[in-house]
């Protein structure tokens, strides 16, 4: 590759490719200096620490010779809703935002660098840092189901593929509030809340009301675990169940993994190109 | 080719007319003053230039490419400075000269030396591996400074430089903006203090409510436009009768007495006219021991434009 143009002897710009690779690994080295990875670390090792400690005290772990190992897994997968919204949060929701908000986009952006390639790099970097912080909570799963009961089931594959998916479109959604949003703390703020409370809280709703909240994107994290209920795909949960307690029936509704794959995917794409084109249009105004 | 060419510029924010069909060339290795009061749209046009706004109309071309359009291309051989820049609080000054070195394509090896030097030059070596985020808005201008100078760029965009720093602070960029002339740079720099672009530029675009009112040489403004005031000092004082006379003088527009022995005149002649007028008033018995141009018409002739426009 030419370093300088022959006739100018001014410096060639780097392709688009070039250039998404440099802000990727900018961008992971200021999480790095942020701390969150760590913070990220210090919270699942935290969890399956607790996860591992407690059923020792109340007669140890689920000992069926079948389905042991995958209700051991599950009862980790039972808080990966909350850890995956906290990535999504803390990496996607001030990510671009903060550009304006900062003032750093006064650095930035008159650099001979495209919006798209600043956009792409910036996700990159936190698709990466999530799926680190994701694929070291598996591996310890999976450690600790071999050391506990010397098997590994493939169902904690597919569980783990499920919880990227879901959590890069978690990530899109907040990408799009960053984009959209005018202060870090509010886009923060607001990312939190959507997922927690009020996509969490529709569910809730729906549900009681005998509606199946199909496209709600939080109602799809259950796949995560219920690919933990045992050999797939014979235990995996029937799409509604109906209950009867005393002159009370109420429907649970369960996700299944293709509905699930599609909604996730939806809310990816549209939530990205959301965020793309507000990013890229975006003007540095104030 | 022009370094940079802007053609009828606009900007409207929700409605409200910013930039005003607004056209200028800067030639190369001058350096151009963008001079106007706050609010004249001087950072409007410097933030189209930088492709951090979308222009309303109009176009401009850095280096001969449409910022507008091709904003990569176009940028590629500037350098700038907008307002007082943030930079990741996280990065030390060597790691984001690094990541900018490497967003322009200079090859990591010359990258190194090329940015311990710009560190140099805006005198921050002490403080090249510390975290930029508890550094001052002097130190974080002058990070923006060696950003700006890092790939040698052909042209070079700063908006108000020197704003909100400390007089110390002030003096440093402007000896730095010198050196870069100096050294051959092409520099267009916006500016709300006419004493400033006097002292750095070559040539000056006066630019109020989003138009351009005047783009000459410096040196024209003062003499070209016949707004020389001359400060003259007298021994003794002056008497009615002699300041009648003086009045009188070919080329002289007017005579203010602000002490007995203090004319200002405004005069509207070049030097030789000047070396006559000076000859005429020893003829006419008064006693000069100082005879200099006052420094002052310029400023009156910039707030009459500015006072024309509003
Ligand atoms: N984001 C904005 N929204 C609305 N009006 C703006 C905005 N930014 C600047 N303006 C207006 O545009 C005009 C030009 O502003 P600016 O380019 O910042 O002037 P200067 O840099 O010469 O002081 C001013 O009247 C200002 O109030
Ligand atoms: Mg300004």
């Amino acid at each position: 590759m030419a370093v300088t143009n022959a006739e100018t002897g001014k410096y060639v710009l780097p392709s688009d490719f070039d250039q998404i690779i440099t802000v990727t690994r900018v961008e992971f080295l200021r999480n790095l200096r942020r701390k969150r990875l760590l913070i990220f670390a210090i919270i699942i090792a935290l969890v399956s620490a607790l996860v591992l400690a407690v059923p020792p005290f109340f007669g140890g772990y689920p000992s069926d010779p079948i389905l042991g190992p995958y209700s051991f897994a599950q009862n980790f997968t039972s808080t990966i809703n909350f850890l995956i919204i906290l990535l999504a949060v803390f990496y996607g929701g001030d990510a671009l935002v903060s550009e304006f908000s900062n003032k750093t986009g006064y650095a930035i952006f008159p650099n001979p660098i495209r919006r798209s390639s600043l956009f792409m790099g910036k996700l990159f970097s936190s698709l990466l840092a999530c799926v680190l912080v994701l694929g070291a909570y598996y591996i310890i799963i999976a450690a600790s189901m071999i050391a506990v009961y010397g098997t590994l089931v493939i169902e904690l594959l597919y569980s783990f593929l499920f919880a990227v998916l879901y959590m890069s479109a978690c990530l899109g959604v907040a990408f799009a509030i960053s984009a959209l949003m005018k202060s870090t703390v509010s886009a923060l703020v607001l990312t939190f809340v959507l997922f927690l409370f009020v996509l969490s809280m529709l569910s809730g709703i729906l549900m009681f009301a005998k509606v199946r909240a199909e496209p709600l994107l939080t109602f799809q994290a259950g796949v995560i675990s219920s690919f933990l209920n045992g050999p797939y795909p014979g235990f995996f949960p029937p799409p509604e169940q109906s209950y009867n307690v005393t002159r009370f029936d109420f429907v649970v509704y369960n996700p299944t993994v293709m509905n699930g794959i599609i909604v996730c995917t939806v809310w990816l794409v549209v939530s990205l190109l959301l965020a793309y084109v507000v990013f890229r249009r975006r003007e540095m105004l104030g | 080719m022009e370094p940079l060419v802007i053609e009828s510029l606009s900007k409207d924010y929700d409605g409200f007319r910013a930039l005003d069909s607004l056209s200028l060339k800067v030639e190369a290795k001058s350096c151009t003053g963008f001079l106007g009061p706050n609010g004249a749209g001087k950072t409007t046009t410097i933030k189209i230039l930088t492709s951090m706004l979308r222009a309303t109309g109009g176009r401009a071309f850095l280096n001969g490419v449409d910022v507008t359009t091709d904003p990569k291309e176009a940028l590629a051989r500037v350098g700038a400075v907008v307002e007082t820049p943030e930079f990741y609080p996280e990065l030390t000054p060597i790691e984001t000269l690094d990541y900018f070195a490497r967003l322009r394509g200079i090859p990591s090896d010359r990258a190194k030396s090329r940015v311990m030097q710009v560190i140099d030059q805006v005198k921050m070596g002490e403080w090249k591996d510390q975290r930029i985020g508890k550094f001052s808005k002097g130190m974080k201008q002058r990070i923006a400074i060696a950003q700006a100078l890092l790939h040698e760029p052909d042209l070079l965009v700063l908006d108000e430089p020197t704003a909100g720093l400390d007089p110390r602070g002030m003096a440093e960029v402007r000896d730095i903006i010198k050196a870069l002339r100096l050294q051959g740079y092409t520099v267009f720099m916006s500016s709300h203090l006419l004493f400033e672009v006097q002292q750095l530029c070559d040539k000056v675009a006066v630019v109020d409510k989003g138009k351009l009112l005047i783009y000459d040489t410096v040196q024209n403004l003062s003499t070209k436009r016949h707004v020389l005031k001359l400060e003259v000092d007298l021994v003794g004082k002056i008497d009615t009768e002699t300041y009648t006379k003086v009045c009188a003088l070919d080329k002289v527009n007017g005579v203010q007495c602000p002490t007995a022995t203090k004319m200002l005149i405004d005069f509207d002649g070049d030097t030789a006219d000047r070396r006559t007028l000076l000859e005429s008033l020893q003829r006419l018995g008064l006693q000069v021991y100082s005879f200099a141009d006052a420094g002052v018409a310029l400023e009156e002739f910039y707030m009459d434009l500015i006072k024309e426009s509003r």
